[in-house]
């Protein structure tokens, strides 16, 4: 147990050793609470530890404890339970993305000679589709299938798998209590995203797991009387270890959200004091939040109260709770703070959300360090910033000439992946020879040892006299335009002269240019494209612009796949 | 219906007027994000007090999309 501040962080040696401490420090408390069929359902800390030991029980009677098992769908109790008996009994846990197409689904799968399959009931059609093409899954188990779903050979409902689980476990099969849980052995493995060919899988362990839940802890100010609202997809190593691992290890109950269009009434039903959450929800809720004081006709009188309340912060008088009260009841009424990441948010929003009262802390985090790397701590941020490194990560610049005022951001730490699963050049490539993590980002490090973030390396466009641009950072000139509604920056090569253009792909703003052609609408962006050319150096500047009819392909994760471009 | 989803659309999500035709796409015309869309049903469920599954979330390509569906669960 550690004090940080004013709560209290408690240790945990193992997952599992974390799920026992959990359940006697928190008894029958709902650790999480969930719909099945619209019937709201509790499930305790208590139950978590019962169902990992008998999930753990169920896979060593059926001989597969200890063997590779994946867990796809939304996120339910049992998918974390599954998750947790499967590494507790000495198994590799891998979790699939509920979005992926089934001929990726079926590649991650065969690459990790997956034995068994948890799976939630949304997912069931997929399973069927797929099943042929696994031969060597031995067992599908669905949670909360319907009475009359289709139930093949393979196929099991969770509830008899349990039953199989639980006489095990009464006869004394408990693998999650005998088994050592060693924190240097593989226990997940997670694909990042790109095509199957390209996706690779992170190997993390125990150790890294841990540590990052316990730092993730840390950071957040969050105890046992705190409700939260799970929104993001489970699969990923955010929501995993920082929302799932983490906040029930500080007490807090967990609502998980059970449709995206009902986010914001279970906010107000839940009354959070705290959200995880990606840039996309910020930047629509605070469309949302305009969009409402506009409709009832106060957006000056917002404006004014903004105004008068950060000018008496100033001088030690809060009133932000009274005066911006019907904008922070649309949230429950009880939210102080988000924790966001995954991408960068516009500095903007930070201060227009910490003006009614909401405080946004923003974090660094990759797959491959499980995932968490830095924060900015409750107490002191700094814009644009990634924060400080967390408790059990050291972050360092490797420049490429000392002369450099930027350089690849490596890291080490607890948290650092084993390396890419089968693929041990990809593992080499990406740790420095003194064995530091090279995160393919490219920042500086400032006094205050707050990490900054200006470009991806795999993204830099080299250009033909040797010098690289940011595409991130044109982009932030292009994406600031009201013309653009995406724009992204990359460098296409001209065949005749070999010469390296920096070009602006745009997807215009269909609200502004309505009733317009791209032929009219071509000459107004780039103008724009000359006035941000002023304000870069003459190599840095953007020649070519093409505009699309469509929004760029974007990631599960809503991330533009940038490597499709051309 | 269509008018009641126009309305919804330019005073709760606050889309420019003058692109709402039923024809209109959501995402590419409207410009609204997959967030935004989970928003209008929610608020078509509470407007017209009925309930969409979220899968129908998917289907909602148009404008149109929406008001016949909605038509559709309200006869």
């Amino acid at each position: 147990m550690k004090k940080n501040g004013e709560h209290v962080v408690f240790g945990m040696t193992s997952l599992y050793d974390g799920i026992v401490q959990q359940a006697e420090r928190y008894g029958d408390k709902p650790r999480y609470i969930y719909k099945v069929n619209k019937q709201e359902k509790t499930f305790s800390f208590r139950d978590m530890k019962d169902h990992v030991d008998v999930i753990a029980a169920g896979l060593a009677s059926l001989d597969m404890a200890g063997k590779f098992v994946g867990v796809t769908g939304e996120t339910h109790p049992d998918y974390v339970a599954a998750y947790l008996a499967t590494v507790s009994a000495g198994g590799v846990i891998v979790p699939l993305d509920k979005d992926i197409l089934n001929e990726q689904f079926v590649g991650f799968c065969k690459r990790c000679d997956i034995a068994v399959l948890f799976y939630t009931r949304a997912m069931h059609q997929k399973m069927l589709d797929t099943a042929s093409e696994l031969p060597d899954v031995k067992y599908f188990i669905g949670f909360d299938l319907p009475e009359d779903a289709e139930m093949p050979e393979r196929f099991m409902r969770f509830e008899a798998f349990f039953e199989i689980g639980k006489k095990a476990y009464e006869d004394g099969v408990r693998p999650a209590e005998t088994t050592e849980q060693d924190p240097e052995k593989l226990c997940t493995i997670l694909f990042t995203s790109g095509t199957t060919g390209t996706s690779k899988g992170v190997m993390l362990n125990q150790r890294n797991l841990v540590t990052s839940a316990l730092d993730s802890c840390h950071i957040m100010a969050t105890n046992d009387k705190d409700f939260f609202v799970s929104v993001l997809p489970i699969h990923h190593a955010y929501e995993f270890t920082c929302a799932q691992l983490a906040l029930p290890n500080c007490g807090a109950t967990t609502y998980i959200n059970d449709s995206i269009k009902n986010t914001m009434r279970n906010f107000v039903k839940v009354k959070p004091r705290s959200l995880v959450l990606v840039p996309l929800y910020i930047e629509t809720m605070h469309k949302r939040i305009w969009a409402e004081i506009e409709k009832k006709g106060k957006t000056e009188q917002v404006k004014a109260a903004i105004k008068v309340s950060n000018g008496l912060r100033k001088v030690g008088v809060d009133l932000r709770r009274v005066f911006f009260k019907d904008i922070l009841a649309a949230f429950g009424g009880e939210i102080r703070y988000i924790v966001c990441g995954g991408a960068p948010l516009r500095p903007e929003l930070i201060d227009e959300f910490e003006a009614f009262g909401i405080s946004i802390f923003e974090g660094y985090g990759i797959t491959e360090c499980a995932p968490l790397v830095s924060a900015n701590p409750m107490h002191w941020r700094k814009h644009r910033s990634a924060g400080q490194t967390v408790e059990h990560m050291e972050a360092r610049i490797d420049k490429a000439d000392p002369e450099d005022s930027t350089g690849e951001i490596v890291v080490r730490g607890d948290a650092v992946m084993m390396g890419y699963y089968k693929n041990p050049e990809a593992t080499a490539e990406v740790f420095t020879e003194d064995g530091w993590f090279r995160t393919g980002d490219i920042g500086y490090i400032d006094d205050d040892n707050f990490i900054f973030i200006t470009g991806r390396k795999k993204n830099i466009i080299l250009l033909s006299n040797g010098k690289n641009v940011f595409p991130e950072e044109l982009e932030e000139y292009l994406n600031a335009s009201e013309s653009v509604c995406e724009g992204v920056v990359i460098g296409r090569k001209n065949e005749e002269t070999g010469e390296i253009a920096i070009t602006a792909l745009v997807y215009p703003n269909g609200e502004k240019f309505a009733g317009m052609t791209n032929e009219e609408i071509y000459p107004i962006i780039k103008d724009e494209i000359t006035e941000i050319n002023k304000k870069l150096p003459a190599f840095k500047h953007i020649t070519e612009l093409e505009l699309r009819d469509e929004e760029f392909e974007k990631t599960t994760s809503r991330k533009i796949m940038r490597y499709k471009l051309k | 219906m269509f008018e009641e989803i126009k309305a919804l659309l330019v005073k709760e999500l606050g889309v420019e007027e003058s692109l709402i035709k039923p024809e209109a796409e959501l995402v590419t015309d409207l410009g609204i994000n997959s967030l935004e869309l989970a928003d209008l049903v929610m608020l078509c469920e509470d407007k017209f007090d009925v309930e969409i599954e979220e899968e129908k979330l998917h289907e909602f390509i148009t404008v149109g999309d929406v008001v016949n569906y909605l038509e559709s669960i309200e006869k």
